[in-house]
């Protein structure tokens, strides 16, 4: 095997798989279809190799490949769904909702939005990135981007509505 | 607090969840499998540990103790040096390694072998003719010039010749799917042996690093003149020639050589060095630009210019004209 090719690609996997693990769990919000994630993304990778490494695109590269498998058509959506059904509290929320409590009925709204939506969400509210980056990344335009994330964040208040209070208060 | 808020709470807790799987979870069900490395042997993967640092890497060098068979350099992307590699500092290794500088001709590169090792040079010879045994890639043509790849390898205590220059190759082999030479290749619409032509041509050439690419995208612009231009370059004549001068003499230009391209447009028919990496990139990634001219103004220096037109090489002449007078 090629030294410097199999040296560089495990130095990349070892130094960096903990953090796309992380991003693949909140985008399909399941242990197997994240590891599924990364692993498909690193394969797709690793066949590009060195061209990646010398435009020094590799990490931008596996995320996009994450991205666009998560939000492709044909990838179904069972797993999350049935996440979404164990994860649904018995009340959901109420006045004395703790932040707990919020946290889970979000969980519970962000299972059933679409693919789509649901990375967007993490692009913007985990990874930080821009509507403009988003955008960019998964090869549609900045509207697209900030209407699906209002929507997305209309529906999640629909699920939890105390959450329209605290918004109202905060 | 508002909706934004619980959600970033609600995925950064998420994240920290589910512990990440080992990095070798991912490395067993993907490993990497670059083009032509599939098969290579037993006698490839002792001959990489027979190279000690490949040249212009600065790399680290690894697993030379023995106890396991793994290559010993790394070919990655740290810290570049122009020329010579240095010589590993740790003791017991400096004194065994012989420094191939890039673009050495191959005989020079069997000289120098010899020497350090003490092995007579006709057995060095022999075994650069002996080609099944060196793990050429298919685009080397059946011959080692070109493929010699510079570094540091060690050829005292004995290691078989074969084995050294397998090393060599190898390390060749590393470095262009690197710089992804099949691929690159076939975007410029190129054979990959064109492309290692042209690198050797262009680390012949080039008097800096800085230069290699603008000197590769000349040689490009020459070769797809219209209508078509020799390329009219002394260093693969030299090359035929055996000889070492920079600049080719009257009698020098009447050689029949395929590797004379006064007399014969288009690229000599082989390598006429071993080039490096920064060659070899920069023959894949050629710098842009319409120069098909350039002219070393100061011939102390080594500063080159780049001209497009037959007007400005004129002035870059006359430029190189008063620099050499004046220094004189």
């Amino acid at each position: 095997m090629d030294p410097g090719f199999e040296t560089e690609f495990r130095e990349f996997v070892v130094a960096r798989s903990a953090a796309l693990f992380r991003t693949a769990y909140l985008l399909t919000g399941d242990r197997h279809a994240a590891e599924d994630l990364v692993q498909s993304a690193l394969a797709k990778t690793a066949a590009r190799w060195t061209e990646l490494r010398d435009t020094g695109a590799v990490e931008g590269y596996v995320r996009r490949a994450m991205y666009h498998e998560q939000v492709s058509w044909w990838r179904r959506r069972s797993r999350v769904t049935e996440v979404a059904a164990e994860w649904l509290p018995e009340q959901a929320g109420g006045e004395h909702a703790d932040a707990a409590d919020l946290r889970l009925v979000m969980r519970a709204a962000l299972a059933r939005l679409t693919p789509r939506q649901r990375t967007m969400l993490v692009l913007r509210y985990f990874e930080d990135l821009s509507e403009t980056e988003i955008a960019r990344l998964l090869g549609v335009r900045v509207g697209s981007v900030r209407s699906q994330i209002y929507r997305s964040l209309e529906r999640l208040k629909q699920a939890a509505p105390e959450l329209s209070a605290v918004r109202e208060l905060g | 607090m508002n909706i934004e808020d619980v959600l970033r709470d609600t995925l950064a807790d998420m994240a920290h969840e589910e512990p990440p799987p080992a990095p070798e979870r991912f490395l067993r069900a993907v490993a990497p499998r670059p083009r032509g490395a599939r098969r290579r042997g037993m006698a490839l993967a002792a001959a990489a540990a027979v190279a000690v640092l490949a040249a212009g890497t600065g790399a680290a060098v690894r697993g030379m103790s023995g106890e396991r068979l793994e290559p010993a350099v790394s070919t990655g992307p740290m810290t570049r040096a122009t020329g010579e590699a240095t010589a590993s500092t740790e003791p017991g290794r400096a004194d065994v390694g012989v420094i191939v500088k890039e673009g050495l001709r191959l005989a020079d590169v069997l000289r120098k072998f010899a020497k350090a090792s003490g092995r007579p040079l006709e057995e060095w010879e022999r075994a650069a003719r002996n080609v099944s045994e060196l793990g050429l890639p298919d685009y080397a043509n059946g011959s080692l010039e070109g493929f010699a790849f510079p570094g540091v390898y060690q050829v005292a205590p004995g290691p078989r010749p074969e084995l050294v220059l397998a090393g060599m190759v190898n390390l060749h082999r590393g470095t262009a799917d690197q710089l992804g030479l099949v691929e690159g290749a076939r975007r410029l619409g190129r054979s990959p042996r064109d492309i290692m032509i042209i690198a050797s041509i262009v680390q012949a050439e080039s008097s800096s690093r800085q230069d290699m690419p603008k000197v590769a995208r000349t040689i490009y612009n020459r070769l797809g003149h219209k209508p078509p231009m020799a390329l009219n370059m002394d260093s693969p004549l030299m090359y035929a020639l055996g000889k070492y001068s920079v600049a080719a003499s009257r009698e020098d230009l009447k050689s029949r050589s395929r590797y004379n391209t006064y007399r014969y447009k288009g690229l000599p028919p082989g390598p006429i060095t071993n080039p490096g990496r920064d060659a070899i990139e920069a023959a894949l990634r050629p710098a842009t630009g319409s120069w098909l001219y350039y002219v070393e103004v100061d011939p102390k220096t080594g500063a080159t210019k780049f001209a497009g037109s037959r007007a400005e090489l004129e002035r870059l002449l006359t430029e190189r004209e008063g620099r050499t007078r004046a220094g004189s």
